[in-house]
């Protein structure tokens, strides 16, 4: 027993003396020491140590939730930021004057209705020493439609077989018919051709080593941990002048964490703050950091499931609903201070956007309109199927509690994403749903906002089976003058707000944390683009 | 000895191959659905089908079973992530190796603490110390591992700074994870090791050992310990089975890309292949702790030990070892 107590004792003095040096090492981590896994953490260790080699090699690091891959257009696409670094982008929106700009090619213009000319600049390479031709921008955007990926939905009325190159720099894209969206609006970035044929979709190579055009390679790729960017000694762009190195992804399986790290300064730029974060920075001085909330060009809207249930077929049960719902609080309930309320079912933000105003809650006129149809206390039955997580769950119990006010019976079921989206998919497997998607990156076109509620979206539960809906819709789709296409969708969302088809909520906000050493918020705001985090390459 | 190892080692591929066959049926008819997953929203009745084929979903179910079985037989191919396409082997392997030293880190420390603090309160039992560690492990045994988690990075990695957040590049990073990971494991094992050594303690032929005059540290050590060793070998070879397993919660928490994250990733996104893979491998594992556990008793126990000897080698013992005495 005696020789226990020394063992205890000396382990007692052995745990005093580390903790103490642990005290006095002062090693709060400079911006880059935070990436871990076992195995060697790359070329981020001289950040923070020496000057002189930290004033030459500029290292910043970003805290992310969501690593993905580099594989543009699939279910695990990296954050936008590190993919307009790796790949040029064939489009982008230039912020100060809202214009569709590109610095990659030399012009683009409708010869017809059916037909858009683009011309490549001369001088462009790939990572792999390959030079940019227009087979590659032809590539570029027909690959989405011939892999199948979701984001070729976007090119709609594409004529895949009737597109061609002109010469080495000129691409010719066909369309079968008037594509109003045009081809554009969203990021299309430029893939080298023979890289991405020799390797497959199907590849690793898309985590670890992609082959773009843009200004920086992947140095290290981890799954689940992080990835490093580094800056390309051979970029084709020499009027370009960055002066961060590498950039350094680091994945946090949880937001609290990122958020512990953001405050301790390991972190320069984080995405994805949560709301609790945020509200707690608004609330309290002492926390030194910089955050930035930046428009998503989303609205979160909640859908009636036309095909699944008849319940919705009559327009006193809708307009009860719009009316006895207080939208502004569900909003507050999902996104708390990050949302404003929606005011239509396009983003503010979108050029095609009309305010058409909201539902006043008056739960009275809503249970009088009910009474007036002929329904009593429990006769409206819905069943709802929504994903496990915090904001589907506000919505849908907000939702709930002002429905049983009206006396609307509201049954509720969450399920993961893998199940739940199965019952999105499945005929009656939901009586509504809830729905936000992002107008285009570019240029705020509706198409990709409320294509769900076509005819041809997957959910069910999103279609809105309302003849003179569809009708204005489709009419847009297929008008490619501007001007047209604004007064279509003025009237659609007009239309919608007054046969209450669509129950629109908030747009809401994504919060980005910045180091307040490294950079301003006006900064930030300057270099992200239309809500698309493209701000890497400007903040370089 | 031997042939009982083998046996042992020969039961564990049926053993296997039900946990496969049950856990391939299980996630075969789970709702959800992986091919969808995969392609997200938005795709065509044709893409969903190319894809289906591509990741031989469109076989029947005891096709599927048989590739998956000859893949890893023949080349240790638990196939490729539906979502990622990244190889579930290589995956693993690059996991594997983080949380079991997490978790054998854990058991350690769990070890070192719980046996000697379960000692102490056994031996002093009423005193002030039997108080201490009662109350101690029974507030690690209420605390969750996750609260537990968070409340050590507030203390150590805000207010005090003396530790990272996330991470494993340097020895510091380890000390939370392990200690979190290990704080349910003490209060269990501290518990077991008291309760154990007071049964023991109060036998006969512990009385006699003090009546003989022996030194207390050597009863204690060669009398008391050896005899309570069985039950609390038990508990450890408990916690053992779950190295492999990991606790997703603390490998989130602290952003760490093990094994734990990897199979929860798995079960979110339909991903048989993650799911089957891991599976697989934690039910090997246990297998195996299992007997490195049965063979823990054999050692410490020669009673266990000569149950296992072959009938020849009892004979021989039993003539060698005829009671004379004791001592």
């Amino acid at each position: 027993m005696n020789k226990l107590r020394k063992i205890l004792s000396i382990l007692l003095i052995v745990l005093m003396f580390a903790s103490i040096a642990a005290c006095g090492s002062n090693d709060t981590g400079d911006s880059t020491s935070t990436s871990g896994s076992a195995n060697e953490a790359g070329s981020e260790s001289d950040g923070g140590t020496d000057a002189a080699e930290e004033s030459d090699y500029v290292v910043r690091t970003v805290g992310t939730t969501s690593l993905g891959c580099f594989l543009v257009g699939s279910a695990v696409t990296a954050n936008g930021a590190a993919c307009t670094a790796v790949f040029d982008s064939l489009w982008t929106l230039d912020g100060s004057t809202g214009e569709v700009t590109s610095n990659t090619l030399e012009n683009w213009y409708y010869e017809d209705d059916c037909t858009l000319v683009c011309t490549l600049k001369d001088g462009i390479y790939f990572s792999n020493g390959e030079k940019a031709t227009s087979e590659d921008v032809l590539f570029s955007i027909t690959n989405y439609i011939e892999r199948g990926a979701p984001i070729g939905d976007m090119y709609g009325a594409l004529n895949v077989e009737e597109s061609y190159c002109e010469d080495e720099f000129t691409c010719v894209f066909k369309f079968d018919e008037p594509w109003g969206p045009g081809i554009y609006n969203w990021a299309s970035y430029l893939f080298c051709k023979s890289w991405c044929e020799e390797v497959g979709w199907d590849s690793t190579d898309w985590y670890d080593c992609p082959v773009g055009s843009g200004p920086y390679e992947v140095g290290e790729f981890v799954t689940d941990d992080h990835f490093t960017l580094i800056l390309r000694d051979d970029y084709w762009d020499d009027s370009a002048d960055f002066t961060v190195g590498e950039w350094e992804f680091l994945y946090y399986g949880d937001a609290s964490t990122m958020a512990i790290e953001f405050e301790q300064g390991k972190l320069d730029i984080v995405s994805g703050l949560t709301t609790t974060d945020f509200d707690r920075y608004l609330a309290d001085d002492s926390i030194d950091v910089g955050t930035l909330l930046v428009q998503m060009n989303d609205v979160l809207f909640l859908t009636f499931g036309f095909e699944n249930t008849d319940v919705f077929d009559d327009v006193a049960v809708r307009e009860a609903i719009a009316k006895g719902v207080d939208w502004a609080a569900i909003g507050d309930m999902a996104y708390s201070s990050v949302q404003t309320v929606a005011t239509s079912i396009l983003p503010s933000t979108s050029p095609y956007y009309l305010d058409v105003g909201t539902y006043e809650y008056d739960p009275d006129a809503a249970k009088q309109v009910l009474a007036d149809a002929g329904y009593s206390d429990g006769d409206i039955v819905i069943n709802i199927t929504a994903i496990d997580s915090t904001m589907y769950k506000s919505v849908c119990e907000g939702f709930q509690y002002y429905a049983n006010q009206l006396g609307i019976t509201v049954n509720l079921e969450f399920a993961d994403t893998a199940t739940a989206m199965v019952a999105w998919l499945t005929p009656g497997g939901t009586d509504m749903g809830i729905q936000s998607n992002p107008t285009g990156d570019i240029s705020g076109e509706p198409h990709s906002c409320l294509m769900q509620m076509a005819m041809t979206g997957a959910f069910l539960a999103t279609h809105v089976l309302d003849d003179e809906y569809q009708a204005l819709y489709t009419e847009a789709m297929a008008t490619v003058d501007t001007d047209e296409r604004i007064e279509l969708f003025h009237e659609l969302q007009q239309y919608v707000h007054d046969n209450y088809l669509i129950m629109p909520i908030c747009e809401y906000y994504t919060v980005y944390g910045l180091n307040p050493s490294v950079y301003t918020e006006e900064e930030m705001d300057n270099a992200v683009v239309a809500g698309t985090k493209m701000y890497l390459t400007a903040l370089s | 000895m031997a042939r009982y190892i083998l046996k042992r080692l020969l039961w564990i591929i049926p053993v296997m191959l039900g946990v496969l066959l049950i856990v391939f049926t299980i996630s075969y008819l789970a709702p959800g659905d992986p091919v969808r997953t995969a392609l997200g929203s938005g795709y065509t009745e044709e893409r969903y089908l190319e894809k289906q084929i591509e990741l031989g979903l469109d076989k029947p179910f005891w096709v599927q079973l048989w590739n998956y079985i000859v893949g890893i037989v023949t080349r240790f191919d638990f196939g490729k992530s539906y979502v990622t396409n990244i190889s579930v082997s290589s995956e693993i392997m690059h996991r594997l190796p983080i949380t079991i030293g997490i978790g054998l880190l854990g058991v350690i420390l769990t070890m070192i603490i719980g046996i000697p603090f379960g000692m102490v309160s056994a031996l002093k039992q009423y005193s002030i110390y039997d108080y201490s560690v009662t109350v101690l492990s029974l507030l690690c045994a209420a605390i969750p591992n996750f609260v537990a988690a968070l409340l050590l990075i507030l203390l150590f990695c805000v207010n005090l700074n003396w530790l990272p957040v996330t991470g494993l590049d340097t020895w510091k990073s380890w000390i939370l994870p392990v200690i979190s990971n290990s704080i349910a494991g003490v209060a269990v094992v501290t518990r077991m090791s008291r309760t154990s050594i007071l049964e023991v303690v109060r036998q006969d032929y512990i009385r006699t050992a003090r009546a003989k005059g022996i030194e207390e540290r050597r009863v204690i050590r060669k009398h008391v310990l050896t005899n309570a060793l069985i039950p609390i070998i038990t508990v450890v070879g408990g916690q053992m089975c779950t190295i492999v397993a990991g606790s997703i919660i603390i490998e989130t928490i602290f952003s760490i890309p093990g094994l734990g994250m990897y199979l929860y990733s798995g079960i979110s996104n339909r991903d048989y292949p993650i799911i089957n893979g891991c599976v697989l491998l934690i039910a090997f594992f246990v297998c195996v702790m299992n007997l490195l556990t049965d063979l823990a008793y054999a050692a410490v126990d020669p009673r266990i030990k000569a149950q296992y000897q072959t009938k020849k080698k009892k004979a021989v013992h039993l003539a060698e070892n005829a009671p004379i005495g004791e001592d």
